[in-house]
């Protein structure tokens, strides 16, 4: 069994995550179409917010250069980082160049992504995400498991072993009383860190300014405490202007959460200005590519309009039951399907869009409207065109290319296997079909075809003379 | 070449759509009345004051025996800042241990937004971002000129300064759901907000 069949079988084992996935995907799916349906004309705003940003896209390269030089107007350091390596390496050379010794992080997927955190510790330096759900996976050194909701996998007796083994507090599993211990932790951190780390949920164009999102506020202790600043985001992220980004704050904790708007929205414009008494002293943005300019140009690109609300996560059926560390990468659900392949390429990922029934529940509730289902397609094409598919399954397509195409030797088969699964099924059910179809019914049972086919009952139908009524009916005008 | 590809993969958009969102005109006793309604749903505790004094008595009567964090008082609305007298305050021009001892932060705001409950923060000089940052309670004061529709409205405004300033929109307690999804307040932000809606 591949390795991601074997997370997904992981995944199935386990009760607990089942129900806990279950509970959550159904309390946050619920939440967003209430808050949806709160929306004046919220199907106008998905529509326009799609609009803004595909029109982005379309010159992307063009509003990264006016992105940049807005950005530097306001008095911020601009990095290009090709791949991941390249950003941690930026990030250090930052870090070390200004004598950070302590960096505290908020959450942000793109260094999750290049594995930042790691090239740090390897570099000396000390890194705490202070995301509370980000905290504890650091804690438990884990990886999150959802992108809105990283801890959604743990039960709060599990988290509370965590603090207790790791941080050496005494065990509890009441919410309140962890986070109030993680609160007191992180706040040290945050008041003796010489570097704050954090993604960017946007970048406005015309502005030159990065927009943060956060319920807990640790976005803004990051962006006012430390002196430096360093911001790592993906060069998708853009929108063109402030009101863009009005249409964008609109729909994206909608999405998300069913909140109106996150309890913070913070929009950081450089570097402290004359007079105030807090901010960091100097700031940075690396824009990180790592394979979406490569994106951009194919059926892909418009998986770049993504922007991270996990709603799609929410409504997807295989999510729901494997849960965010079978995808085996960054992102999870549809758009981890779409992004892990497109970013790392397919001949390693190709089960992740075999991994869907193309239900088109996600392309219902993404507020970019994204075509996830399509792409997944694309994908799948891609992978037959370039990773290897089993023998197997490349003779018995074309075999049923040859049967299917040849109605008498189509008829012929399925006569032939109608009689054949008569013997094998056990009241009306067929638990193990054998040989290369194994695989079919390893976790499902075949229902035992009817014994007489459709066409063979219509052509054995008695006839019966039309009613005679019927002749004389009126015409239908 | 490439550009067609592009264009391809990323279709312009059916046509019919507006081109921005509508603002549509409110009042002020519409706004307050919205914001008022958004701030229950939020369990924000608010206060609407009819006159200055009784601005700076609601104040007193909230900060009185307590540490404070707050803007420098040229900064507050009302004279606020008189309420501080005799009080343990502490500024932003103070050491960040100091400032982090607070248990209140007092701030006014630059602007309120009624559709969502939300406050618009700017930093300046003289208003620091730790007042409503660190402390675990947080006063806001709110003019009743300064209470707008929406964010649209307020971009409007901002996009006008010449260097654009750090903003922040708060919109009720610091919260979080990640274990089980069970509501904590005062996480990393401050678990209590009251705000103070003036003349």
């Amino acid at each position: 069994m591949s390795h991601f069949l074997d997370r997904v079988e992981t995944a199935l084992r386990d009760p607990d995550l089942k129900t806990a996935l279950g509970r959550a995907t159904e309390r946050l799916g619920s939440r967003r179409s209430a808050s949806l349906d709160s929306l004046p004309d919220s199907d106008a705003v998905r529509d326009m917010a799609r609009r803004a940003k595909l029109g982005l896209l379309r010159d992307l390269a063009g509003n990264l250069e006016t992105f940049e030089k807005n950005l530097i107007k306001n008095g911020i350091q601009v990095h290009w980082a090709e791949d991941g390596a390249a950003a941690n390496r930026i990030m250090v050379e930052i870090a070390k160049s200004r004598g950070c010794k302590r960096a505290v992080k908020s959450k942000s997927m793109a260094t999750e992504e290049t594995h930042l955190n790691h090239d740090l510790l390897e570099a000396g330096l000390e890194v705490l995400e202070t995301d509370l759900g980000e905290y504890i996976v650091q804690l438990a050194e884990t990886t999150p498991s959802h992108i809105i909701l990283p801890i959604i996998h743990m039960t709060k007796e599990s988290i509370g072993k965590v603090m207790h083994e790791k941080i050496k507090v005494p065990y509890t599993s009441d919410p309140e009383k962890l986070a109030k211990i993680a609160r007191v932790k992180l706040r040290e951190a945050f008041l003796s860190a010489d570097l704050g780390i954090t993604g960017a949920n946007f970048g406005v164009v015309d502005s030159g300014a990065l927009v943060l999102v956060s319920n807990e506020g640790n976005a803004r202790l990051v962006t006012t405490l430390p002196r430096v600043h360093v911001a790592v985001m993906g060069i998708e992220k853009l929108v063109p202007s402030l009101s863009d980004l009005d249409l964008m704050i609109k729909i994206l904790a909608r999405s998300a959460t069913g909140q109106k708007i996150t309890t913070y929205t913070s929009l950081v414009t450089g570097p402290r200005r004359e007079g105030e008494s807090d901010g960091c002293q100097e700031m940075h943005v690396i824009l990180l590519d790592n394979g979406r300019s490569r994106i951009l140009g194919g059926p892909l690109a418009e998986i770049l309009g993504c922007i991270r609300c996990g709603a799609c996560l929410n409504a997807c059926p295989v999510y729901k039951n494997v849960g965010g560390h079978a995808y085996g990468d960054t992102y999870p659900g549809p758009i981890g399907s779409i992004v892990t392949p497109g970013l790392r390429g397919i001949k390693a990922w190709k089960e992740l869009p075999d991994a869907s029934s193309l239900c088109g529940a996600c392309r219902e509730v993404c507020p970019v409207r994204l075509d996830i289902p399509r792409m997944l397609l694309e994908l799948r094409k891609q992978a037959v065109e370039e990773a290897s598919i089993p023998w197997a399954l490349r003779i018995g397509l074309w075999g049923f290319g040859v049967a299917a195409s040849r109605p008498w030797l189509y008829r012929a088969g399925a006569g032939l296997f109608r009689r054949a699964s008569g013997l094998m099924a056990k009241s009306g059910w067929i638990h193990k079909l054998p040989g290369l179809a194994a695989g079919w019914t390893r976790s499902r049972d075949l229902k035992a075809p009817a014994p007489k086919s459709f066409q063979e009952l219509w052509r054995q139908r008695p006839v019966r003379p039309a009613p005679a009524a019927a002749k004389e009916a009126a015409p239908v005008r | 070449m490439r550009q067609a590809q592009i264009r391809a993969y990323l279709p312009e958009s059916p046509q019919g759509l507006p081109a921005r969102l509508a603002y549509p005109a409110t009042v002020p006793a519409g706004r307050r009345a919205r914001f008022l309604e958004e701030l229950k749903l939020l369990g924000v505790e608010a206060f609407v004051e009819d006159d200055e004094a009784g601005v700076r008595r609601r104040v007193k009567g909230l900060i009185a025996g307590k540490s404070i964090l707050s803007w420098d008082p040229e900064e507050l609305p009302y004279g606020a800042g008189e309420a501080l007298q005799g009080e343990t305050v502490a500024f932003g021009r103070d050491a960040r241990e100091l400032q982090a001892q607070a248990d209140i932060g007092l701030t006014g705001c630059e602007a309120a937004l009624a559709e969502t409950g939300s406050l618009a923060m700017v930093s300046g000089p003289g208003r620091p971002r730790t007042a409503s940052l660190l402390p675990l309670t947080h006063i806001a004061l709110i003019r009743q000129a300064d209470l707008l529709q929406g964010m649209g409205e307020f971009f409007e405004r901002y996009r006008q300064s010449p260097v654009l300033p750090y903003v922040v929109f708060i919109t009720g307690p610091s919260r979080t759901a990640d274990i089980e999804l069970s509501l904590t307040l005062g996480v990393h932000g401050p678990g209590k907000l009251i705000l103070i809606l003036g003349p």
